[in-house]
């Protein structure tokens, strides 16, 4: 019992200040997912030769009109915006999938844990399924309906668990996954009771990058990168929230302040990233747990590490998804549940492995 | 325990979403092109037809110059058919001794072809995607694809039940239904003829099912002559909802082969989901969607000749999505707005 007590604590005081090994970590991750993103541009379902590439990237930066412009066209407005965008959503899901872990000190907490994505289904299969049309103007409904139903969800899951003055987060959780079923129940009802041609809203359920644009990219990063500075500011509270709430009080922490601030924080990123992609599933799972096994679970580390392990995964599966068949395309939450899966259960055994030698 | 309690809770949230949805893709995915044999009960149905033929020589013949020729003196024949065997997409022989009197016909297309026929009157029941004819706005609905109630159709008291999917049939005949199960068109759509003819042969109102089916081919036969004169070869995308398009063996990819268009979703087997590198690059001359924003407002298609040309249309009916009677005239609107110079071409024949 003293012995453990000793490791912790000789733990915690090696890494209580700053931690260089991580810092270079941080860095060289941020190279990789620029190496990635980059080869991710060159790869594509219409061939692009690599001089054709980098001529067109030339031309563009000198301001020179180039002739192919077909290529120009699926570079600048297909490929880039949607590798961006993967890589931003992938950010916000690790950030967000971290955050809920370490709040809710529960390592199967991920960024849907209280009815975001449940909301933003049934505000986006509202949309497809009713009649009203896509586009209001030039504003495109659907992302906005899943933002506004996500929002929706979680606010409600919050009021409910918000009694007298605290706030209690299992009662959170459950409220969360109540609402979750229920909104669940009422997308199934509006899918079955639709046009039996539903493939928009399953495309949509599962996740994609197809409508990908740079507009978008920017009103996501409006909601991710304020959510990052302020849960980052506040990840050495959450470090002191794994002692337990009362421990955390008797320390000096605002709890209350914290949590409500994290949950708002995460949730908003979340719903920024979902609304216009549609639900994918297990990054802000593994995410956080590829970073916690491999670089410990100091969450001033893991929040920024997970979220730029998170743009690589999502930039990688997204790769595979509009790559491997072709012409056509699969939903890119297919790709992450069919190889973060694997991967994951990989990283289990090894970490194994590692601990009992 | 809180924990355990929430960690399993969670699973089953997520397996259950898993088992919800995961069936639906599937199923809609793979509907349209997993049936790679050919339909039996069309050879079936086409061979019933030569027996009746051999039995009254020159009985086909006739009735094609009846047709063609003007003020045609159509009698009402009886001719005693019954009993006959139809063999369904299960191989099973269905046995008819009479014409049925109270039919569900769940599926839109035989709905159709059975109000053409004039015998609409005798459906009872169908599902709750029908919107053509509007005289079927009464007719008691019985659930949608993927929920048909079979309380409510033993309520109805059919002798016949037309089903369009397997998924049901064998808790039909338990009940001890009359099941026609005829598995939904996914390629060819001569074969809507042959339907058309065995509804005749079934409601007794073969030579009405004849005239239908002359004229069809008729009007077919037209389109394709145009066609072929015109000799204008384009290139065509068609959205069915995000991006989805049908490529080979589907019902719309033979429609373009006959408009002398080119699918540029050839490469793609069945229903699938283009990549928009691929539509910028193959640079369509037009498109048909279902939403010309969001088409026209997307800043990547800006280039694309269809968008440049103004060629992004909406198909007047959903005649094109039903294989029934009505199809033809889903050709005739998507030739006018494939060739909407030669329209009179197309229109002066009818």
């Amino acid at each position: 019992m003293i012995n453990i007590n000793k490791k912790i604590f000789i733990q915690s005081n090696k890494n209580y200040l700053y931690d260089k090994f991580k810092v270079y970590w941080i860095i060289f991750l941020c190279l990789l997912l620029l190496i990635i993103s980059g080869i991710s541009v060159c790869i594509g379902s219409v061939n692009i030769p690599v001089l054709d590439l980098i001529n067109i990237i030339y031309d563009k930066i000198l301001g020179n009109i180039n002739p192919n412009s077909n290529f120009d066209v699926i570079i600048f407005k297909i490929r880039i915006p949607r590798v961006l965008l993967a890589g931003v959503v992938g950010f916000a899901l690790g950030m967000s999938g971290s955050t809920y872990q370490g709040l809710f000190r529960n390592n199967l907490a991920d960024p849907y844990l209280i009815g975001v994505a449940s909301g933003a289904a049934l505000g986006a299969t509202i949309i497809i399924v009713s009649p009203i049309p896509l586009y209001f103007g030039v504003i495109n409904l659907l992302p906005l309906g899943a933002f506004l139903g996500s929002i929706l969800c979680v606010m409600l899951a919050y009021l409910i668990s918000y009694q007298s003055d605290s706030l209690t987060l299992t009662t959170l959780l459950l409220a969360g996954i109540a609402i979750s079923s229920v909104c669940g129940a009422i997308t199934a009802l509006l899918m079955l009771s639709s046009d039996p041609n539903i493939r928009p809203v399953l495309s949509w359920l599962f996740g994609s990058f197809t409508s990908a644009r740079m507009e978008h990219v920017l009103l996501v990063l409006i909601y991710i990168i304020p959510s990052f500075l302020f849960i980052l500011s506040f990840s050495k509270f959450i470090n002191i929230l794994q002692l337990g709430e009362d421990h955390a009080i008797l320390l000096g922490v605002n709890v209350e302040y914290v949590k409500k601030g994290l949950i708002i924080a995460a949730s908003l990123a979340t719903a920024g990233a979902v609304s216009f992609c549609g639900l994918i599933g297990f990054v802000g799972l593994i995410a956080p747990h590829m970073v916690r096994l491999i670089w410990g679970t100091d969450y001033r580390y893991l929040i920024p590490l997970s979220s730029i392990v998170g743009a690589i995964l999502l930039i990688l599966a997204d790769l595979v998804a509009r790559t491997i068949l072709g012409a056509s395309e699969l939903p890119v939450g297919l790709v992450t549940a069919f190889c973060g899966g694997p991967f994951f259960l990989f990283i289990l055994r090894y970490q194994r492995k590692y601990r009992f030698k | 325990m809180t924990v355990l309690l929430i960690s399993f809770l969670k699973t089953l949230l997520y397996f259950s979403l898993f088992m919800i949805f995961i069936p639906f893709f599937v199923s809609c995915n793979f509907e349209e092109h997993t049936d790679k044999e050919p339909n039996k009960y069309i050879t079936d149905s086409l061979s019933l037809k030569t027996k009746v033929i051999n039995e009254e020589p020159g009985f086909f013949q006739e009735t094609i110059s009846e047709v063609s020729g003007e003020e045609s003196t159509v009698q009402e024949e009886i001719v005693n058919l019954y009993p006959f065997e139809i063999i369904d997409s299960s191989g099973e022989s269905i046995e008819f001794k009479k014409p049925p009197d109270r039919i569900v016909a769940f599926d839109a297309a035989a709905l159709e072809t059975i109000f053409t026929l004039g015998k609409g009157e005798k459906i009872v029941g169908t599902h709750d995607f029908v919107s053509y004819p509007p005289e079927a706005e009464n007719i008691i609905r019985v659930g949608g694809a993927f929920n048909m109630n079979i309380e409510a159709i033993i309520g109805l008291n059919p002798d016949l039940v037309f089903v369009f999917s397997d998924q049901n049939v064998g808790n039909l005949k338990n009940a001890g239904l009359k099941v026609l199960y005829i598995k939904s068109l996914n390629n060819d759509f001569s074969k809507i003829s042959d339907e058309i003819i065995m509804w005749g042969m079934i409601l007794n109102v073969e030579n009405k099912a004849k005239e239908i089916v002359l004229d069809f081919e008729k009007r077919l036969n037209n389109i394709e002559t145009t066609v072929k004169n015109l000799n204008i070869n384009q290139t065509i995308f068609q959205d069915v909802g995000d991006l989805w398009s049908p490529g080979r063996n589907t019902l719309m990819d033979d429609v373009f082969a006959l408009l002398n268009v080119s699918n540029i979703a050839l490469d793609v087997d069945g229903y699938a989901q283009i990549s928009r590198e691929i539509i910028v690059d193959r640079n369509p001359d037009l498109i048909i969607t279902l939403d010309r924003d969001t088409i026209t407002k997307d800043p990547a298609f800006n280039e694309i000749s269809a968008v440049q040309k103004n060629r992004v249309y909406i198909l007047p009916s959903n005649a094109l999505s039903i294989g029934g009677p009505r199809f033809i005239n889903g050709i005739e609107e998507l030739a006018l707005l494939i060739y909407p110079e030669n329209a009179d071409l197309f229109l002066k024949n009818n």
